[in-house]
């Protein structure tokens, strides 16, 4: 699917959300998303509402207000999130690859430079730990010291 | 005996307070750094999450930071700690999860302790064994 074509479906999206679309707009829409493949947030956000959209349409009377698609909005985000959180908290491990940091509130997104401050973090870390033994070491040899008098 | 491994289990997942310090509040904070990784570049320390802050000039924030993973220290399976003047200076702990990919790690430096100006903590989650994770302290840049 070429760029142009997404970006007039997510176009077609916001003006769904927004309660502009006509029948015939939403009914393409309906089409169009169930036909894409391309996985953008705005895509995918929309067929999670329509999904739970149609879902409650099936019991209640359908009602196009943008207030009550917005409600959808928020009930389909709620569910992501806790679909998110509930995989992160079950399973971490299938968690996606994530590489980031934010120095004083500025992001750095460069997978090198963050593994570089994770691997500056860890060689002071060691360093201290190196320190901590020699310390240790020192003092069980003077114990031992006065031990030998 | 599914009753020891039970509980095994259950003490693995129990939420360390640490987490709670990788919530984002520090993400704005013009002293901190915060770094999350997770997934494949962790591929070779068998690692699964690696989370750090990193407070630069900020001692105030020793005392809260040193509670928060001593707490979680009292639950850990195998620990180095070391005080310098009554206070927190390192600390690593270990808590073996029990079950496969759920070995973790709390590190701790208060570097104000030694004339720097730094307190790193970090909290480690996957495969990697007490004996990995150190090797890392030695990974050369």
């Amino acid at each position: 699917m070429k760029t142009k074509d997404i970006e007039a479906i997510e176009a077609l999206c916001e003006r769904w959300f927004m309660g502009l679309t006509t029948e015939s707009e939403e009914l393409a829409l309906r089409r169009l998303l169930a036909a894409c493949e391309a996985d953008t947030p705005a895509i995918r956000e929309a067929k999670a509402v329509m999904g739970y959209f149609a879902a409650g349409r099936k019991q209640q009377v359908r009602a196009k207000s943008a207030t009550r698609r917005s409600a959808w909005r928020v009930a389909a985000s709620v569910a992501v999130v806790i679909g998110v959180a509930g995989a992160l908290v079950l399973g971490n491990r299938h968690a996606g690859d994530v590489c980031r940091a934010w120095v004083g509130g500025e992001p750095v997104e460069s997978d090198s430079q963050v593994l570089a401050m994770m691997q500056t973090d860890l060689s002071a870390i060691g360093a201290a730990a190196e320190s901590v033994d020699d310390a240790t070491f020192d003092e069980m040899k003077a114990i031992f010291g006065a031990i030998d008098l | 005996m599914i009753m020891a491994v039970a509980a095994m289990s259950v003490a693995a997942l129990e939420p360390l307070s640490t987490e709670s310090l990788f919530d984002g509040r520090y993400r704005d904070d013009p002293s901190v750094t915060e770094t999350v990784i997770k997934g494949k570049a962790l591929k070779d320390y068998d690692l699964k999450s690696y989370r750090s802050l990193t407070f630069a000039g900020r001692p105030d924030m020793a005392e809260k930071i040193a509670a928060t993973v001593t707490a979680d220290g009292a639950k850990a399976t195998d620990r180095e700690v070391s005080y310098r003047a009554g206070k927190l200076y390192y600390a690593f702990y270990a808590f073996d999860g029990g079950i496969k990919s759920y070995n973790r790690y709390i590190l701790y430096l208060n570097q104000n302790q030694e004339g720097g100006n730094k307190i790193i903590v970090v909290l480690l989650e996957g495969d990697a064994t007490l004996k990995q994770i150190k090797k890392m302290f030695k990974h050369k840049q």
